[in-house]
């Protein structure tokens, strides 16, 4: 009877270590939840609709966002670019994680808001042509 | 043949304690299962920000007057809250601290036809 009972008590450290083995497993093993970058569709859309007085030689010009965009980087080192890109930046750092406004015209980078997200960065992208140019709005977690 | 008293169950304490030890085991890896693996259930706070968007949205542009009745004209517990630079618009309930929520960016039509940059949250519980 003694030797039953050791036996149910050396039995059940057996259990016992394979249940918490497989908890171990589990948690190693396990995916590591990481989040997907924020969405950049719906803020690309907001974004470049949003009317925005910005300062040229000949005044102030009253566009959207979008074209502004597209007449600054036509001319990236102007004051108008400047005033451009200040607007801009106002609006993407309100917005959650990080995001960076590329504006390629004439197939070449011409103007730029926002930080360069880096090579491991997983990001999301949208891009809205307007006029010669396209407009493109990156986000991601910082 | 050998006898009965040979072939005798275990303690019974020994059993009861084994047992409940092995019980203890079991539940603190139904714990960890629960606690390690990704929750897909719970997220009621996107798809109703999907459509209480679109119900405020025309043109691609929000319109805040529409808050109160788009709000009204849900049965559920939902609270919206639409916030630009200069102004901020609320509908619905005060909602619990463990609420879901979800926001999105949104172009906001403003009454001197200009158009602004604003977020709008959505919390339902």
């Amino acid at each position: 009877m003694v030797a039953r009972g050791i036996s149910t008590a050396a039995d059940t450290v057996l259990a016992v270590s394979l249940v918490a083995a497989a908890a171990t497993a589990l948690v190693v093993l396990a995916p590591v939840a990481t989040p997907t970058p924020p969405d950049a569709g719906p803020a690309l859309d907001a974004l470049s609709v949003t009317t925005v007085a910005a300062s040229s030689s000949t005044g102030p010009v009253r566009a959207s966002l979008g074209t502004h965009l597209a007449a600054a980087a036509t001319s990236p080192g102007g004051s108008y670019a400047r005033a451009v890109r200040a607007a801009v930046s106002a609006r993407l750092e309100s917005l959650p994680g990080r995001a960076e406004i590329l504006v390629l015209h004439d197939a070449e980078r011409a103007f730029t808001v926002g930080p360069t997200p880096t090579a491991r960065a997983d990001v999301s992208a949208a891009s809205l042509p307007v006029g010669n140019a396209t407009v493109v709005l990156r986000r991601w977690w910082a | 043949m050998s006898s009965s008293s040979d072939r005798a169950q275990a303690d019974p304490i020994v059993a009861l304690v084994c047992v409940a030890v092995l019980t203890v085991a079991l539940a603190g890896y139904a714990a960890t299962y629960g606690r390690v693996l990704p929750e897909s259930d719970r997220d009621h706070a996107g798809p109703a920000l999907d459509r209480l968007a679109s119900a405020l949205t025309d043109s691609g542009v929000v319109h805040p007057n529409r808050l109160d009745a788009v709000v009204s004209a849900r049965d559920g517990h939902v609270n919206v809250t639409l916030v630009t630079r200069n102004a901020t618009w609320n509908a619905g309930p005060t909602p619990p601290g463990d609420a879901d929520s979800a926001n999105r960016p949104v172009a906001v039509a403003r009454g001197n036809g200009t158009v602004a940059f604003g977020t709008l949250r959505v919390v339902v519980w």
